[in-house]
């Protein structure tokens, strides 16, 4: 779990694209992503956030430009580029991709599914050192109960957590997860969310996840990347890009506002807007 | 405190998980051997086991030249080659089922037992080619056409993309055509021909001889390392493609190279000894439900499972009907029956 490399590491795209059938899912993407924070990518149904993330991930073939660097060593003329059509990240990165979420059909146990993680380290037998690892996992997690399940008795939530649970267990430089929290009640969406805050503090890693609550994103997310029509609108800080006007205008809702307890604004959406876009500046007190 | 001593705890769950699937492997081996001698002491010459095992240790050229015979040129090759085919069809089993993510798929799901014996029937029917001696001709075809059919998916796959529908849709093609084929020389066939036709069909280890065990085992010896190398890779594949993708795996690549394992070791089995149906689809069941998905212990259950099925038909086959034993094929399939339908009825009630 401790990797000691207290190195920031950044990632970065330039004019990031992707392309499936000749038709254009994602184009013109520049972000920077800083190691040691958690950004949410956030937007409507069929923006291109899961596309994004692939791409991010190195899953999928795309144009432009993903460079994953160290922050201190930015500066150096031969960063770990990767351009043209896609392939695996440098191999001094380690990528943890975690896809949506789909129905598992193994029996395999759910420390089984741990030391899979280490997929690339096993040897024939099982280290000591792996195993240790995936125990120091379980804990981390609260598996502790369920690790000797087989993953079909498990509920989708614990499967969810098992799984981002294995990525971690790769030691990941990138972490890219595709709505880790989608199966989850409340309580688990935030101990997910802390874990892998924690994991970003502590290894300094990037970590992306496509997030659909905004709260969440909002409250428990470092930077948010509004993303829309295949483009990224917005990027920054919560809560300058997930603003009333721009919420309203990406999602088609109204909002309301509100103050909480310790006097900050929060919108909550209260209706759809069935008119077409641009329609939606009404306010309400 | 608390929480090293739940990890010391639970450190030996795993382990221990890893120790009893190791005991219960050895179990199976144990099994097998025992079974081994009874096949072996069974047969229309009716020599006791006592019999057998002074045989067995007085060696091929022991002095009673009768039961030297009997044993060192007639049972010890076709145990053994019941053996190495019930092996091979465990392990490509598991490996078909576990590329194709389909419980219900066998070695002989993409068409390789229609192939061979399509290809045994050619050799049957037209003789040795002219210049193969016979009993090395209708091995030599239906390996040839097992290759051929192999190659058929192999080029729609590595065309088409190897997913698991594109391999089971060319598959099934190769198998009709095969199948049509072979139907085809049938019909075409002179009464006397058709009947040995028939009873290559019929798996049997009565074809058995020690050049078929050489070469059998050959096989299955050169494709060990592989098997091995990717024993980690196939349990990663259970957790989905796109799950096993992410931790690294090019998943299209396993997926055509253990194809091609499947392709040698079922040739391997079936082009000696004939087909020999429900060994390759039972046997990573019982394997699975005895030590579990992992597929460093799944692999060597799955074999040793399979030729456990195998010597026990060879066993019933030979007890039902002591003078002219009846093909271990036809004991598998009328077995298998049910068995499949157990394996149904489970899958339906885990509901997965």
């Amino acid at each position: 779990m401790s990797r000691l490399d207290a190195s920031q590491r950044v990632l970065r795209t330039t004019n990031l694209g992707v392309e499936r059938g000749g038709r254009s899912i994602i184009s013109g993407i520049d972000l920077t992503l800083a190691g040691g924070l958690v950004t949410a990518v956030v937007g409507p149904n069929g923006a291109g956030k899961s596309t994004l993330l692939a791409a991010l991930a190195g899953a999928l073939p795309c144009a432009g430009e993903v460079v994953l660097d160290n922050a201190a060593d930015a500066s150096a003329d031969s960063p770990a580029a990767r351009s043209d059509k896609s392939g695996p990240a440098p191999a001094s990165w380690r990528v943890g991709y975690m896809p949506q979420a789909q129905t598992l059909r193994t029996r395999l146990t759910v420390l089984e599914v741990l030391l899979l993680g280490r997929r690339e380290q096993l040897g024939w037998r099982v280290s000591d050192k792996d195993l240790a690892m995936a125990r120091e996992m379980v804990a981390h997690f609260r598996l502790d109960a369920i690790s000797d399940r087989p993953m079909t008795r498990l509920s989708g939530g614990q499967q969810q957590m098992v799984l981002l649970a294995q990525r971690l267990m790769r030691e990941p430089d990138l972490l890219v997860l595709d709505e880790p929290t989608s199966a989850l009640d409340l309580h688990h969406q935030l101990a997910v969310l802390d874990l892998i805050r924690d994991y970003a503090r502590r290894t300094g890693a990037v970590v992306v996840a496509a997030i659909h609550d905004l709260g969440l994103a909002t409250r428990n997310c470092d930077r948010v990347a509004l993303v829309d029509g295949g483009t990224v609108r917005s990027f920054g800080a919560p809560e300058e890009v997930l603003t009333r006007g721009m919420v309203g205008e990406v999602y088609r809702v109204e909002l309301e506002t509100y103050r909480n307890a310790e006097g900050r604004s929060v919108n909550v959406p209260v209706a759809a807007v069935l008119a077409p876009m641009g329609s939606v500046s009404k306010s309400r007190g | 405190m608390a929480r090293s001593m739940t990890q010391a705890r639970a450190e030996d769950s795993y382990r221990h998980a890893g120790a009893r699937k190791a005991g219960q492997l050895g179990a199976a081996v144990l099994v097998l051997v025992i079974l081994m001698l009874v096949d072996l002491a069974t047969g229309p010459s009716g020599m006791s086991i006592a019999d057998v095992w002074t045989a067995l240790l007085a060696g091929p050229s022991g002095e009673n030249r009768a039961a030297a015979t009997i044993l060192w040129q007639l049972r010890l090759p076709q145990t053994i080659m019941g053996v190495l085919v019930g092996g091979c069809l465990g392990i490509s089993g598991l490996q078909m089922q576990t590329i194709l993510d389909n419980p219900l798929a066998s070695p002989f799901t993409l068409g390789f037992s229609a192939s061979a014996g399509f290809g045994a029937a050619l050799a049957i029917m037209f003789g040795n080619f002219g210049w193969l001696p016979s009993y090395l001709a209708v091995p030599i075809s239906a390996f040839a056409m097992t290759v051929l059919a192999c190659c058929i998916v192999y080029t729609i796959a590595v065309w088409r993309g190897a997913t698991p529908e594109m391999l089971v849709l060319s598959g099934i093609t190769v198998l009709f055509f095969f199948q049509s084929l072979q139907s085809l020389l049938q019909f075409m066939a002179s009464p006397e021909v058709l009947q040995q036709i028939v009873f290559w069909l019929f798996g049997s280890m009565l074809k058995a001889t020690w050049t078929s065990v050489a070469v059998c085992a050959v096989i299955m010896i050169a494709c060990l390392p592989f098997i091995v190398r990717d024993s980690w890779n196939l349990t990663a594949l259970r957790l989905g493609d796109a799950n096993a993708a992410s931790l690294g795996l090019n998943v299209r690549s396993l997926r055509k190279r253990t194809f091609l394992m499947v392709a040698l070791l079922t040739s391997a089995a079936v082009s000696f000894v004939g087909t020999i149906g429900f060994v390759g689809l039972i046997a990573p069941h019982v394997g699975r439900a005895l030590v579990g998905e992992d597929h460093r212990y799944g692999l060597p259950m799955a074999a040793v499972c399979g030729a456990i099925i195998l010597i026990a038909a060879s066993v019933i086959g030979k007890a039902i009907s002591p003078g002219a034993s009846i093909p271990v094929g036809i004991i598998t399939s009328i077995a298998g029956i049910p068995m499949l339908m157990a394996v149904i009825i489970s899958h339906k009630e885990t509901g997965s």
